[in-house]
């Protein structure tokens, strides 16, 4: 590295360095102003300079921050928040000022790669996509798609369409299901439909700031810095942090609730039961605008009650959270009983505006749907809700696990717009938009991401029907819960063929059969939707290296070799799904590279995509108005002056177009269909696996700050991998003592699964309780999905990373 | 981050920002910009990766700095020195 810094100060001309610090500074000043009436300084991008600076989204979390990008040279060169973006104000984390350089590690790839007598070994362009073609032409009903939460829409849209319309099966999920699938099932069960009632704005507004398991200060920073910035203001913000280990949002929290895993659903209902027995249900509001619910009986042992559940009265309600009294919650969730009362009396209180934050905490658990439920329905019945901080908001991972995966519907169980395969009218609906004949689409749901993984990784023979799968933008390989038994007994098994896309190696890379060079954030076109129901798009800055390139080209180019084998593919004019011509009505050959940017074809997917949007009241708007802006809500809904207006708050009265005039709230998408939401009482239960006297600590993993998922990324960006090179287990010091480690000392992590060694980190960043140790995942050297449960809700299909039972025993 | 732009956010306690703001000052990595109230500019010059984090915890460290948040940094290509995991 000094070395290279020396470069560094040879290329920094002292003119230059002047201008870059001054540019720093400007860009600095204009941040620490924001507040400062009247004071304003020339934006970056308007400053003479040789850069070329344009608008993206950054490329990590699903908060969704805007980041000017310096280009010269075709390279990145310089990052800066957009001022100009109302989600950052200007503002990164970390992670996000190091973005640029996430696509300038040097083993990028560059060239697709077939394995062949166990090498991996260069092929053509031609020969790889004709390879793919001719093992889906084989077996349709043996491929699977699986993708990500970081697909663009418009490479998530291609792909669900190549899968539902082109080969007629459902075989599609994508990582979402292992991060926020059950906020979808909580939001549906609830409301009727998916996605977050408020947005960001709530921060902004609310008196009370709840943490639900959600170490936002780390992981979402640039949203907790509004807290914080309120606070520098002098406004009175109260935060309070409910976790299983002190965090950094622990420490600026003004309450600190440590609870026992699976304790939040104790510590919800004990919140309903006092919101009821202090007079704080607002009983005008629940009466006009909500029912109350719960599971019906099982069928059997082996399936879980239905999730539309039967109806239930108020006082039956009431009496169901009648046994979760303050003292109850603590022998349940280990939190002191007067801290759960200080929670009820904050929700019984008329007077505050009340936002719950959650995020993997409430997701990745085998009662997801449950918590996610409680917490609306606490939300609801005092009255928190719908008004300018008062809302419950999950918050995403992923760049687009909203807009993709959510919003496109590339999970195996539904079509774009959020409508569900399940649904025939819905099925007509996609047929209609995709100019297919009736009954193309199947009615059969695919397999969901644990499903899909488990049939790869068994022998085929023996039931494992899927045989080839196709993975973009995502990296199972580390990221799959049970690694041993969700992805490595592939190796074994001959006759399974693993297709990945990626732009580095990595551990899913590792076991592919052929490997695809793709290009990344802008060095392609793109659009995201962030966790606010913001939809934002970029173009395209720098080329990608070597033969990369977008994962968008990919799947067109191989839906156009099996259409060109008879291989479906094709609508019901027999026309290639994907045919495109331009303004002279000729055919545009998308399906070349040579010819793929001679029109935007961003721009002709997301046009055909968001005709899906409104059948379920999610409308977007035209392309061009999305290049225009820093991104819009959702829906989007032209006005009679020709603007297009975005929504902040759904289902009320005084923002959501959607609501009757005359109304204050409206749940259109009722499940009752009467416009009504569902409170839903879903009981405490304990977890499936809890620690014994052979594994005798609960095992919780996570994410750290200077990393992002399974850190192909920032670990070849020198300045976090120095900062964070390698995982860590966080152990209580009474826990340490008692088997003898020290900080530093290596330590293996077993479960019944497997295990994995670490280094032992005592009073760190991180301090977990007596009883508990924590594990970052991002680290593919040391894969903690060894040792984790994929146990998994049975509604949402999502696994528990949160919890299951280890030992810990000092490495000798 | 070779050359970035930074806001360091003060504690509520005025005689704690001032000090802060005084040991940023002293800092000769820093150049220390305008202060609005509990925000305050700065930029922060390093010239090495160990130097950079150093920085960044030094300036969580100091009494009276409450949170940091970034708003610029450049990116020259020489800065990247490794790519591939070590």
């Amino acid at each position: 590295m000094t070395s290279s810094l020396m470069t560094v100060d040879q290329l920094l001309t002292v003119d230059r360095r002047s201008f870059v610090k001054t540019a720093a500074m400007a860009a600095a000043t204009a941040m620490a102003s924001r507040d400062a009436r009247g004071y304003a300084l020339p934006l970056l991008e308007q400053a003479p300079s040789s850069l070329a600076w344009n608008k993206a989204p950054c490329r990590f979390c699903g908060t969704g921050c805007h980041v000017m990008v310096g280009t010269e040279n075709g390279r990145v060169v310089a990052i800066q928040g957009d001022q100009k973006a109302e989600v950052n104000k200007g503002l990164l984390c970390v992670k996000g000022y190091h973005v640029g350089l996430a696509m300038y590690g040097k083993d990028r790839l560059t060239t697709p790669m077939l394995r062949r007598n166990g090498a991996m070994v260069p092929i053509s362009w031609d020969e790889a996509i004709e390879t793919i073609a001719a093992r889906i032409a084989a077996n349709p009903q043996g491929f699977s798609f699986y993708g990500s939460g970081q697909w663009t829409i418009p490479e998530g849209y291609a792909a669900n369409k190549f899968v539902k319309a082109g080969l007629g099966t459902n075989l599609i999920d994508a990582n979402p299901r292992l991060c926020m699938s059950s906020a979808v099932t909580g939001f549906l069960s609830t409301f009727g439909v998916d996605e977050p009632p408020g947005v960001y704005d709530d921060l902004d507004q609310c008196d009370v700031a709840i943490m639900w398991g959600n170490n936002m200060a780390e992981m979402h920073p640039v949203l907790f810095s509004r807290l914080v910035d309120r606070r520098a203001r002098g406004e009175k913000v109260t935060i309070i942090d409910m976790t299983t280990r002190r965090t950094r949002t622990s420490e600026l929290a003004d309450h600190v609730l440590y609870f026992q895993p699976h304790g939040d659903l104790a510590i919800a209902n004990g919140i309903a039961h006092l919101i009821i027995k202090l007079n704080g249900v607002d009983s005008d509001f629940v009466k006009r605008h909500c029912n109350f619910r719960q599971l019906g009986a099982a069928v059997d042992a082996n399936t879980a009650p239905d999730m539309l559940g039967v109806p239930m009265t108020f006082e039956e309600f009431a009496k169901a959270v009648e046994p979760y009294t303050p003292e109850k919650v603590e022998e349940l969730s280990g939190v002191p009983a007067e801290k759960i009362r200080l929670l009820g009396e904050l929700f019984a209180r008329r007077d505050l505006r009340i936002n719950s934050l959650w995020c993997m905490g409430f997701n990745q658990h085998t009662r997801g749907t449950a918590i996610n439920c409680i917490v609306h329905g606490i939300h609801l019945l005092s009255g928190h809700f719908g008004k300018p901080g008062d809302a419950a908001t999950s918050l995403t991972g992923q760049p687009s696990a909203c807009g993709t995966a959510r919003e496109v519907g590339t999970l195996c169980h539904l079509l774009p717009g959020g409508l569900a395969v399940a649904n025939p009218e819905h099925r007509a609906h996609a047929e209609d938009h995709w100019n297919l004949a009736a009954g193309s689409i199947s009615a059969k749901i695919g397999y969901h991401a644990i499903e899909m993984f488990k049939r790869f990784n068994t022998p085929t023979d023996q039931g494992g029907d899927v045989t080839t799968i196709w993975v973009q933008v995502t990296n199972p390989g580390h990221t799959l819960p049970n690694l041993e038994r969700n992805f490595l007994r592939k190796k074994d098994l001959a006759d399974k063929f693993l297709i990945v896309s990626d732009v580095y190696p990595t551990a899913t890379t590792s076991l592919a059969d052929l490997i695809l060079p793709s290009a990344m954030w802008v060095e392609k076109n793109g659009m995201y939707g962030n966790s606010e129901r913001r939809t934002q798009q970029w173009f395209k800055m720098v080329e990608p290296p070597g033969e990369a390139r977008d994962d968008a080209w990919q799947t067109i180019a191989v839906s156009k070799a099996l259409f060109d084998r008879g291989a479906g593919m094709k609508d019901k004019d027999g026309t290639w799904i994907f045919h495109t011509q331009g303004r002279d009505e000729q055919a545009i050959p998308i399906w070349d590279w040579a010819h793929y940017y001679d029109i935007n074809v961003d721009e002709r997917l997301f046009d055909e995509y968001r005709q899906f949007s409104r059948h379920k009241h999610k409308d977007l708007a035209p392309y061009a108005e999305y290049v225009k802006s820093r991104g819009l809500r959702w829906p989007v809904v032209q006005q009679p002056d020709g603007a297009w207006r975005e929504t902040r708050w759904r289902f009320s009265g005084f923002d959501d177009p959607y609501v009757d005039k005359g109304k204050d709230f409206q749940f259109y998408h009722s499940v009752t269909k009467d416009d009504k939401a569902l409170v839903w009482f879903r009981p405490h239960e304990h977890p499936p696996e809890r620690p014994d006297a052979e594994y005798p600590f609960w095992l919780c993993t996570g994410r750290v700050l200077e990393h992002w998922h399974s850190g192909t990324m920032t670990r070849r960006i020198p300045q976090l991998h120095r900062a964070m090179p390698k995982a860590y287990v966080e152990l209580h010091r009474d826990d340490a003592a008692a088997i003898g480690v020290l900080s530093g000392d290596m330590v293996t992590v077993a479960s019944r699964r497997g295990a994995v060694d670490l280094a032992a980190w005592i009073g760190g960043r991180g301090d977990p309780q007596k009883g508990h140790v924590f594990v970052p995942f991002f680290d593919e050297t040391q894969f903690i999905n060894m040792v984790t449960l994929d146990a998994y809700d049975p509604y949402s299909k999502q696994p528990d990373y949160k919890k299951c039972a280890v030992s810990v025993r000092r490495k000798v | 981050m070779a050359i970035s732009g930074l806001v360091v956010t003060l504690h509520e306690d005025s005689a704690a920002a001032d000090a802060a703001v005084s040991a940023l000052s002293d800092d000769g990595r820093v150049s220390v910009g305008e202060r609005f109230g509990r925000r305050v500019a700065i930029v922060a010059e390093t010239g090495s990766v160990a130097e950079d984090r150093d920085l960044w915890d030094a300036l969580l460290a100091i009494p009276g700095v409450e949170h940091l948040d970034v708003a610029y940094v450049a990116l020259d290509p020489p800065t990247v020195e490794s790519g591939g995991l070590p």
